[in-house]
């Protein structure tokens, strides 16, 4: 490939990613903290700075983080959600392929990003059609391993799911010629766990009466984890939550409180804020999501019963698995509990469902999520769009008369 | 300070200006938008001021709505479309109509929006992408019959068998006419067939969002009684036309305008020129 | 932690059972029996938890088991179904046993007292062997057939210590099937009910310590909440 366009790519990838970051710094006050995430993404997306990590790609939620650090290489989550980069996937996979995919296979063709060019290799699990389908596609980039996983929550097929797991240990050892680690395993749960409870202390703080950092700054606080160690994220975070909680006892309550939203659907990555940009920009305040590169991200902790490599592979199938609310598993009503308690505990006013355009399971589910919201008397509003900025202007208005629909309601 | 409240709706093709007092609408008036909003809207105020034979002084809020509404200085207020359209019609409303569902059909773009039992909105959509539910599709093809737009409805009811249309885009949908003509359809038929299209590309979307309860129209494709047949065909209900249909945006914008008065409620947009975050109405 | 203050108090309460059990002479026999009787009208299989000295011998192996990091046996659902009647089989084995053929119910739970006597049969000793080898791999595996414990599990439902769930709020991550000695799968399971007492249920509440949410496993005390999960992640040793 010509150096040109590499540099092209290089510019174009660094101008959106920078836009992004910079939007996430305006606001008038900015939690003290909060420069340390913005930094790893900054260093990450802008400065294509390159390491000597050994790393193992993973691709959603379900590839437990643990077993790849039982292994001794650091896990890198490869799911993209940058626009430049979808542009390019869009000549790869199919029109009607999801976003994510594109960009993920945008950033692969493209060889630019260090960290898709770092992996020795990815593990994808089988879940939507379109991750399914990718599997092959992809592996003309990078080695990826495939982690069959059984859709269905039932006993039989968490045997089998558990069955999977031990298969991609096997895998994992194989491939890199490294034998699993059981000491390591174990501190790696731990510094994971360490990092959940952070998260947890966040989302509170930003689900307060009188919350005092911004939804789409927690957003990117939760998705530089992705890019970063547990233990350096943890320690920054506690910093960071501990000044919120300082700030937000001494903060005046607003008169008037921005309508509370919460927000449902499909994964929202890096640079891609647009939905939550508009959503502040228009005196929304964001209470949560169930987003899984956000909100979800850290949710489950992992539990185990006893510290056998057997016994913590079934916490971590139970965890990764069997606690996971995406929509491709067959059962609905895991996913349906868990909002109604978010939207409880957020007190949430209104639900932005964010479809991208091609995700067919959250859109499948939007009819049952709008009855349960209408049961606990919720409006929903489902917003379909993709990375591209060019329906920014449509989105705009519909969230505004969706805010204006809240304000009405109080 | 006034108690008069001025409405402006500055859609894409037509701005909109509505006067109203004590729940009553004393004016309406609407130009071509231009390439200078501002300017249009202090001519359209002007006018309607002096029919009334008020000023600027008797009002006491100024909302504006529509896709220019930002870049209207004059406005104290702002709102989206979607809301004063809902506000809007509990004026426009013909008598004994209380509307569960607005079809709005624009120039540019077509709105569905339901509302609830207390005239609340509790869902809507909007089709801003693709012309072919817009006002605009007919204008083209009243274009090329060489029709204006006012006739064409009148022509459509003429029609005995209506043409079959197949095309989903309003820009293809030239070439479509062109060869109905060639097949020596009449005017009528081929303008009957566009109607029900139309229509059916509108009961698509407000299908799910249609419950009991009565169904207006309004937006400027509200004039066009063809239309509205049409829709009541695909839809199986009756629908009412609403009173001013082309102004129902603004009337609502100048109602919300002053039931938000006495809420101290504005937009939290932050713009040039409304500057942080909440802002109390001045009164004068 | 405060995760694992009950099951301490509870490996204390075992441990004093035991030891006042084994010393106490044969003249508080009497007392003994009634107080057995006794918890098991009112609080069903809590003396199975807190008291039974074949529990805490169970619950011995298990404890050494996984501090060796081995790991457990799983049987399968349909394993399961096959075994279930074993139960009955057992049950009924025993009620006759003891009815006519004047065996000693506490042989149950004191299984030490059968080898009094000089009589060491090598029977004997294959069958403490192979009990303890099942015992040391699977938690608890001798209680889910012991037909005292079946008894006195026809109380649970009815008893004064129930186990609640809140269903909506359960997040399904499986920490408490795990974790349960006894392999309950209706504390998972359960998606709408608010009681989810087992007959099978010995109170231990590893299920409330291992629960990551805050308030959806407790167990109540004649109706009052004595135990509730809490959202603080249990820290992995």
């Amino acid at each position: 490939m010509e150096d040109r366009t590499l540099e092209r790519y290089k510019r174009n990838i660094s101008r959106v990613s920078a836009g992004s970051l910079k939007q996430l710094t305006s606001s008038r006050d900015i939690p003290e903290g909060l420069g340390y995430f913005t930094d790893v993404l900054r260093k990450t997306f802008v400065d294509f700075e390159k390491d000597d990590n050994e790393y193992i790609g993973s691709y959603c939620v379900m590839v437990p983080d643990e077993m790849i650090y039982a292994f001794g290489y650091r896990p890198l989550r490869l799911c993209a959600g940058h626009s430049v980069a979808a542009m390019i996937g869009d000549e790869i996979v199919p029109r009607d392929a999801c976003p994510v995919l594109k960009a993920t296979a945008g950033f692969h063709a493209m060889r630019v990003m260090p960290i898709y060019q770092q992996c020795k290799f990815a593990v994808l699990p089988m879940t939507c059609d379109g991750k399914r389908k990718s599997a092959a596609l992809l592996s003309q980039y990078l080695p990826v391993i495939p982690l069959p996983l059984e859709m269905d929550k039932s006993e039989d097929r968490f045997a089998q799911n558990l069955q999977n797991m031990h298969a991609l240990m096997k895998s994992i050892s194989k491939e890199t010629g490294r034998r699993f680690s059981n000491r390591k395993l174990i501190e790696s749960c731990k510094s994971i766990n360490a990092a959940q409870q952070e998260a947890y202390k966040l989302y509170a703080l930003l689900s307060s009466d009188n919350p005092s950092v911004m939804g789409s700054q927690v957003m990117a606080v939760l998705n530089s984890y992705c890019y970063d160690t547990p233990e350096s994220w943890t320690q920054h975070a506690k910093m960071l939550n501990a000044g919120l909680s300082h700030k937000a006892a001494v903060m005046q309550p607003l008169k008037r409180k921005k309508p509370r939203i919460f927000i449902a659907g499909s994964p929202i990555t890096f640079p891609n804020y647009k939905l939550p940009f508009l959503m502040e920009s228009l005196g929304a305040q964001i209470v949560g999501d169930e987003t899984c590169m956000a909100g979800r991200l850290l949710y489950d902790p992992v539990v185990p019963d006893d510290y056998s490599t057997d016994g913590i592979l079934r916490a971590l199938t139970a965890r990764y698995v069997c606690a996971c609310t995406c929509p491709v598993f067959e059962q609905t009503d895991d996913r349906l509990s868990s909002l109604t308690e978010k939207l409880r505990q957020t007190k949430a006013e209104g639900v932005i469902y964010h479809i991208l355009r091609g995700c067919t399971p959250y859109d499948f589910e939007l009819s049952m999520v709008e009855q349960l919201a209408e049961k606990l008397n919720i409006p929903v509003l489902r917003v379909e769009t993709d990375f591209s900025a060019e329906d920014a202007e449509q989105v705009k208005i519909r969230l505004e008369a969706f805010v204006e629909l809240i304000e009405q309601r109080r | 300070m006034g108690n008069y409240y001025v409405g402006l709706d500055a859609g894409s093709t037509y701005l909109k200006a509505a006067l109203i007092k004590d729940n009553r609408v004393l004016g309406a008036e609407l130009l071509p938008t231009g390439i200078d909003c501002e300017e249009t809207a202090a001519k359209l105020l002007e006018k309607i001021y002096m029919d009334e034979g008020i000023t600027r002084d008797n009002i006491a809020v100024i909302t504006a709505t529509g896709y220019s509404r930002r870049s209207i200085g004059l406005a104290d207020a702002t709102i989206s479309e979607i809301t004063a359209h809902a506000c809007g019609v509990q004026l426009t409303a013909p008598e004994n109509v209380h509307p569960r569902l607005i079809i709005d059909i624009g120039g540019q773009d077509s709105k569905i929006i339901s509302l609830g039992l207390d005239g609340h909105i509790v869902n809507f959509t909007m089709n801003d992408k693709c012309a072919a539910g817009t006002g605009k599709f007919l204008e083209v093809v009243a274009d090329l019959l060489e029709t204006t737009i006012d006739q064409i409805a009148s022509l459509a009811k003429e029609s005995t068998d209506p043409c079959q249309i197949n095309s989903t885009c309003a820009v293809f949908a030239q070439t479509e006419v062109i060869s109905l003509l060639a097949q020596k359809k009449s005017r009528n038929d081929i303008l009957a067939g566009m109607h029900i299209s139309m229509a059916n590309r509108i009961a698509k979307l407000a299908r799910k969002y249609k419950s009991d309860g009565d169904v207006l129209m309004t937006g400027g494709g509200a004039n066009n009684d063809a239309l509205r047949s049409a829709l009541e065909d695909e839809l199986m209900c009756d629908i009412y036309k609403a009173n001013y249909p082309q102004f129902n945006g603004a009337i609502g914008a100048a109602l919300i305008g002053m039931q938000n008065a006495e809420k101290e409620f504005k937009s939290y947009e932050e713009t040039e020129n409304h500057k942080g975050t909440i802002q109390k109405f001045t009164g004068r | 932690m405060k995760q694992r203050k009950i099951t301490a108090f509870r490996i204390m309460c075992l441990l004093i059972a035991v030891v006042a059990l084994v010393f106490l002479g044969s003249g508080y026999r009497i007392i003994i029996l009634l107080l057995s009787i006794f918890s098991a009208l009112v609080f069903g299989r809590l003396w199975c938890g807190y008291v039974c000295p074949l529990g805490f011998y169970q619950e011995l192996l298990s404890m050494l088991r996984k501090r060796l990091h081995i790991p457990t046996f799983h049987v399968s659902l349909k394993a399961k179904s096959y075994l279930r009647p074993l139960k009955w089989i057992i049950l009924v084995y025993f009620l006759a046993s003891v009815l006519f053929f004047g065996m000693r119910p506490v042989m149950y739970i004191r299984p030490d007292l059968s080898f009094s006597s000089a009589d060491m049969s090598i029977y004997k000793i294959i069958i403490v062997g192979v009990v303890t080898g099942i015992c040391f791999l699977k938690e608890r595996a001798f209680c889910k057939y012991c037909p005292l414990g079946t008894l006195r599990g026809f109380v649970n439902k009815i008893s004064f210590g129930k186990i609640k769930k809140d269903s909506t709020a359960c997040t399904h991550c499986r920490a408490c099937l795990e974790c349960c000695p006894m392999d309950i799968r209706s504390i998972y399971e359960e998606r709408s009910k608010s009681d989810i007492t087992h007959s099978d249920c010995i109170y231990c509440m590893k299920c409330i310590e291992a629960c990551p949410e805050q308030d959806v496993l407790s167990f109540t005390l004649f109706g009052k909440t004595v135990l509730s999960s809490k959202r603080n992640i249990k820290q992995v040793k």
